[in-house]
């Protein structure tokens, strides 16, 4: 099947708590999953397809995975390997605007960019989360992520003795 | 109730962390068990970290949960440290030694504990050799890479160690005075596939006779800088370019005779090169790919007639002058340029433009048949690139991939010129 046409149908994704979604075959097809499963249906497969049903993403998530794939269904997006080299220190303006979000959003938009496996996606939230730990203490990274302390003395005596012989004096 | 991170699966938690360096990753592993089991637990997340041998370690136990693949010692006291070598020997990959007095039997110790190395660094290592260490059975290693720096007196050592492993890459900066020794151990590599020499101040001793030439490695990349051979020595030097010339790839050169020698290879790196007057007999016809770094050549373009790919590195003469030289090779389709200042391009077969590192860029004059076939550009960390949607507007060019990154865009005029770009990737 040439999934790669000109024209761009109309297809329905269903949300694990039963919501639809109405989106373009051009935006669904960033998602790795979704376009594999599209891949299998075959020929002339699209326009008679119901609507998938996606049982890992809820429909709050799923609405912002979608707000997302449509602002970026025109750009071709970088494979897991190419994602491998990308530098830190440049994310496009819009991209840093989507992501001002709730943690427990942000947490839930990683299971799903995983899930329907975009890794540009899945980059840009892991990233995210990755930047809010930099330079933090262990007690501060535990009171902002709501971490409970479960090393007992002995234990986080022998982790500290390994950690010595990581860190240059 | 507050969101948890540690809830999230240990697949996702490693995701998150690959983006942190190892400060961060012994932070979190201090934070709590689920963390420090999932940074134990990958070896991506493991290659971060490097064991630090110094002497202020002496004292601290080191009984390891994790499997470290990287070593760095500095320290005079290596003996001292052999246990370390025992517990995480069979893990690691890579070792950097700098700056220390090693006895010799103790650096034949670890390198019989850890077989696995793959990478070598020694940087300003001093052996201390005693008349018995000669008699030891030495190691055999299979290295990927090795990395020598100014080793002074102990190259002789070294060497020996080396000459009965296999190498694919070795390069050697400062390693003075002990060619014969090194022509003995290159005769023994027949795995070298790059050889890199740098500042070796007798190196005409590698080529004062035909005993490298027959040497059956597959030499892919030879560089040879601040070598310069004395005329009795060239046709040996000629002979074993000659001889090699089916597998060398990549040669880079500073040197003017050196220069003269060159092989039919398809690739060729000229760094610093002399200013040279060229003969007619100096056509190199089977270089398609040109790496130019601080260099000057006169009237190059005419030595290369097939070259298809050029890169202009660094301050290459003067960039405009380059380019004039880069419009002459009617056969170039792709042009790469780091570092640079105001330029103009008047390149009517070129197909792919990569410009890094450029402070400002202007496409002038803009003649009909310019740049009309251009397939894909990629910036990077380039001042403006307002010039860049402005081409394809006046060209009415369709690129098959456009490549961003690191640059300031202005996203009103990337979203009007989408139609234009087949692939976008912005970094």
């Amino acid at each position: 099947m040439d999934i790669d046409r000109p024209s761009d149908p109309q297809v329905s994704v269903v949300s694990s708590d039963g919501t639809m979604f109405h989106t373009t075959l051009k935006s669904i097809l960033l998602s790795g999953t979704i376009k594999d499963m599209i891949e299998h249906i075959g020929e002339g497969g699209v326009e008679n397809m119901g609507a998938i049903p996606l049982q890992n993403v809820d429909s709050k998530t799923l609405e912002i995975v979608i707000k997302w794939i449509e602002h970026h269904k025109d750009n071709i997006q970088p494979t897991s390997e190419e994602i491998k080299d990308k530098t830190a220190d440049f994310i496009d303006p819009w991209d840093e605007n989507f992501l001002e979000m709730d943690l427990d959003k942000l947490y839930n938009l990683i299971t799903a960019a995983n899930y329907l496996n975009i890794p540009q996606l899945l980059w840009l939230s892991t990233r995210k989360i990755a930047m809010l730990i930099k330079n933090r203490t262990p007690q501060e990274i535990r009171s902002l992520f709501n971490i409970e302390d479960d090393w007992t003395p002995q234990e986080i005596e022998a982790v500290q003795k390994e950690n010595q012989w990581c860190e240059e004096k | 109730m507050k969101p948890k991170l540690d809830e999230l699966p240990q697949e996702m938690l490693i995701e998150i962390f690959k983006n942190l360096t190892s400060t961060d990753l012994l932070s979190l592993s201090y934070s709590c068990r689920k963390f420090n089991h999932a940074i134990n637990s990958c070896s991506d997340l493991m290659q971060k970290f490097t064991i630090f041998i110094i002497d202020s370690h002496k004292n601290v136990t080191f009984e390891p949960m994790r499997k470290y693949s990287k070593i760095f010692v500095s320290s005079d006291n290596l003996g001292d440290f052999l246990k370390i070598f025992e517990f995480i020997g069979d893990d690691l990959k890579e070792m950097t030694i700098r700056y220390s007095k090693i006895e010799t039997i103790d650096l034949i110790k670890v390198f019989k504990i850890c077989k696995n190395l793959k990478i070598l660094n020694f940087h300003a290592v001093q052996l201390n050799t005693n008349v018995d260490d000669f008699n030891i059975d030495f190691p055999k290693l299979t290295l990927d890479e090795f990395y020598l720096l100014n080793l002074q007196d102990s190259t002789e050592f070294i060497f020996r160690i080396l000459s009965n492993s296999q190498v694919k890459k070795l390069d050697m900066l400062g390693v003075f005075h002990h060619s014969h020794l090194l022509k003995n151990l290159l005769r023994s590599q027949k795995s070298l596939e790059v050889f890199k020499l740098h500042n070796q101040h007798d190196e005409f001793m590698l080529f004062d006779d035909d005993s490298l030439t027959d040497v059956e490695f597959q030499l892919k990349e030879l560089k040879i800088n601040n070598f310069d051979l004395y005329g009795p020595l060239l046709p040996f030097f000629r002979r074993f370019m000659e001889k090699h010339k089916e597998t060398i790839e990549i040669f880079e050169t500073n040197s003017n005779k050196t220069f003269n020698c060159l092989p039919s290879c398809t690739s060729l790196k000229i760094v610093n090169l002399p200013s040279t007057n060229f003969t007619n007999e100096n056509i190199f016809p089977t270089v398609e790919n040109l790496i130019l770094q601080t260099g000057c050549i006169e009237n190059w373009s005419r030595l290369f007639p097939n070259v298809k790919s050029v890169e202009i590195t660094q301050s290459y003469m003067e960039i405009s002058e380059a380019l004039v030289e880069v419009a002459n090779c009617s056969k170039v389709e792709r042009l790469v340029i780091n570092y640079g200042a105001v330029f103009t391009l008047n390149l009517p077969s070129l197909k792919i433009l990569e410009l890094k590192f450029i402070e400002n860029f202007e496409i002038c004059p803009i003649k009909d048949e310019n740049l009309k076939i251009l397939e894909e550009i990629l910036v990077e960390k380039c001042e403006k690139i307002d010039w860049l949607f402005e081409l394809l507007g006046k060209k009415n060019l369709k690129l098959k991939r456009l490549k961003i990154k690191r640059c300031q865009i202005d996203n009103e005029i990337l979203s009007k010129n989408l139609g234009r770009i087949e692939r976008l990737e912005i970094f």
